[in-house]
């Protein structure tokens, strides 16, 4: 049924598949020699989440305050932004000095100074005027 | 290649982006000194970004900006998207409560630039990234358009579907970008992705999983069957201004998308991909219209609809580009004729069950319509345009776009290899639009022939009712005066080619190119004139 030529084109990807496997039965089979040879012993210290950690105040399943989940976007928008904006300054560096390999546009040429500028610019703007935004909606203020 | 070429090519674009964040921010209380500064502003946005895109024309140089084919499609589609977006900022003036009006209308302007995007798009992530434009705002308009637990429900159910579509989406592109080598679409070869790369190798199979993960991802946004049961949920809970715009912005784009992905197979589907899309065109058709009938809620009977139009449009988009004699030969311009056509007649029956009230909301289902005509004629009359546009009886230009579609279908030519497929499915449209028939009668015959007294008021605004203008006439004279827009259409259609600079896409046992040696290849192809 399976065309012999689409698991052919599979090989490649041996190695990973072997070390899934491997992942998998590590894992499988440290709970599997845990649970068949490790001694049971209950008991309140002994079944809670950290045995020999801080004491356990509540439940897990409980209400946040919907802020915390504000500033945990906030927080992703900037630090995609900086993984984003690295590659761009080796680039721009390359481009400025003519150093390394440049950046090839689609249409052939070397994607100049300007255009990495303008490029970035547009992105970190919005960026900015999103900020902004956010600022003037009252988004940082925490007890509105 | 200056700076200036640049903004003067994405010109449009550019000035919806701006007017978006402008909108954004008028939101704001105090720097809203009128009330009706945020409507006002992306009315006037959309105006200026339309009469930029009619007077700039059909970009010269298409590869201008990297990621983009600037070409008839993308102003045809910039015509029509603002067209209607205007429409529907005039419809959704009043929507939303007045804090976060700001915010709502920013999220149309939003969309409407996803739609925009797509219509461009020449690489798979430009095409992934434009859809999800289209689409996550329309999330947020869900949500917001009003204070209903039903609104937050329908915004939540169509927000986890369409991640899952999306991922869908994104899984078959990846598959696609595995094929070709490449993510631009202008790359792949003329006879494109699949045959080429057919005949039992291993790449077909990938290709074909690839543009089947990549249809489901998409039929999602086009609530084709089966992935249409979200539509009439959704529909239902958000503000009827807001559904308008979800039979609009996400169906042209998922069309568009088809069309430039399509394309790049140069319309020679696989096999197994054309009698799976032949048999979701019947089923799409056929469970809208047929449970269509069963239902008394408004919203959701055109829900339905909404979902049986998809079919039709499907028909259309199965001939595609010419193959056939006779004047009705071109599938791919009866797609493009319907779009803006659907996007109208639907909008404006959604914009008339908004423009009213009945206990401080909506009026939903026939009985709360019956006998409107005695207490608004004229809004009534505008109605009739829409259901008997969407019959597709004339004088309206419903009637045009479905004989566009159907005679399309009809006049395949023999060159075509499923031509008899076609005029089957055809013959069932033709059988599914008479089916349609009986609801959408049912409609005019609650508004006007049922003597109770409604008990609907008018809603808040005059903005809305010259939206319901804004879309019963240009239906009335597109019916007079085709001749316009069908030859837009014919010549965006002519458009989706692109026919030069396409390199044979490299085979997967070649080593993966750098992109030096790809521009290399394309600089020699293009400066030498070869294939």
């Amino acid at each position: 049924m399976v065309n012999p030529a689409v698991i052919a084109s599979l090989e490649p990807y041996t190695a990973i598949g072997v070390t899934i496997l491997l992942a998998i039965a590590a894992a499988v089979g440290a709970l599997a020699v845990a649970h068949g040879l490790g001694p049971k012993r209950g008991g309140p210290v002994k079944d809670s989440p950290y045995e020999s950690g801080m004491p356990i105040a509540q439940d897990t399943a409980r209400r946040f305050n919907l802020r915390f989940y504000l500033v945990a976007l906030l927080f992703l928008l900037f630090d995609v932004e900086v993984v984003f904006l690295w590659p761009w300054a080796q680039a721009y560096y390359a481009a400025a000095t003519g150093s390394a390999a440049p950046v090839v546009l689609d249409g052939g040429q070397a994607a100049g100074k300007g255009f990495l500028l303008i490029g970035m610019g547009l992105f970190f703007g919005l960026l900015v005027f999103g900020l902004a935004y956010e600022w003037l909606r009252g988004a940082f203020r925490w007890n509105q | 290649m200056s700076l200036k070429a640049y903004i003067l090519a994405l010109a449009p674009e550019l000035i919806v982006l701006f007017g978006a964040c402008l909108v954004l921010l008028l939101g704001r209380r105090d720097l809203r000194r009128q009330p009706p500064a945020a409507p006002l502003a992306a009315f006037v946005t959309l105006s200026v970004a339309l009469g930029v895109a009619f007077l700039t024309g059909v970009p010269e140089e298409p590869r201008l900006v990297p990621g983009l084919w600037l070409g008839g499609l993308t102003f045809y589609i910039r015509l029509i998207g603002l067209a209607v977006g205007a429409v529907l900022v005039l419809v959704n003036w009043h929507q939303a409560v007045e804090d976060e009006r700001g915010e709502y209308l920013s999220m149309i302007l939003f969309s409407l630039l996803g739609v925009l995007l797509t219509a461009s798009a020449d690489d798979l992530l430009v095409l992934l990234f434009a859809l999800e434009l289209v689409s996550v705002p329309t999330y947020v308009l869900i949500a917001l358009s009003r204070s209903s637990h039903r609104a937050g429900e329908a915004a939540v159910k169509y927000f986890f579907l369409g991640a899952l579509a999306t991922a869908l989406l994104a899984y078959g592109l990846s598959f696609l970008y595995g094929v070709m080598g490449t993510t631009a679409l202008h790359r792949v070869t003329d006879a494109g992705v699949v045959s080429t790369l057919g005949g039992g190798s291993a790449l077909e199979t990938y290709a074909l999983i690839g543009l089947l993960l990549v249809f489901a991802g998409v039929a999602f946004k086009m609530a084709a069957v089966p992935f249409h049961v979200y539509a009439p949920d959704v529909y239902e809970g958000a503000a009827a201004p807001v559904t308008g715009l979800l039979g609009f912005a996400p169906k042209a784009a998922g069309f568009v998308a088809l069309l430039r992905l399509f394309d790049a197979c140069a319309w020679d589907l696989p096999q197994h991909l054309f009698w799976l899309l032949w048999i979701v065109a019947a089923a799409t058709m056929t469970v809208g219209n047929v449970v269509a009938l069963l239902q008394t809620n408004v919203k959701r009977m055109l829900a339905y609809s909404s979902i049986a139009h998809t079919g039709y449009i499907l028909i259309a988009l199965l001939v595609g580009p010419a193959t056939g004699e006779g004047p009705l030969r071109d599938g791919v311009a009866a797609v493009l004729f319907y779009l803006p056509v659907y996007g109208l007649m639907n909008l404006g029956a959604f914009a008339l069950i908004g423009a009213f009230r009945i206990d401080e909301r909506e009026p939903e289902t026939l009985d709360e319509l019956a006998g409107l005509a005695r207490r608004a004629p004229a809004e009534s009359l505008t109605l009739g345009v829409f259901v008997f546009s969407l019959m597709g009886f004339p004088p309206t230009a419903g009637m045009l776009a479905k004989v566009f579609v159907f005679g399309s279908a009809f006049s395949a030519g023999s060159a075509h290899p499923h031509r008899l497929a076609l005029i089957v499915l055809a013959v069932i449209g033709v059988a599914n639009a008479a089916i349609a028939a009986a609801y959408y009668l049912r409609i005019v015959t609650a508004v006007y022939m049922k003597n109770e007294g409604c008990r609907c008021l008018p809603a808040q605004g005059g903005p809305i009712r010259l939206g319901l203008l804004a879309c019963a006439l240009p239906l009335l004279l597109v019916f007079v005066w085709p001749g316009a827009l069908t030859h837009e259409a014919r010549r965006a259609s002519a458009h989706v080619h692109p026919p030069t600079l396409r390199l044979a896409a490299p085979a997967l046992t070649d080593p993966p190119p750098t992109p030096v040696a790809i521009t290399a290849r394309t600089v020699a192809t293009s400066t030498a004139g070869q294939p």
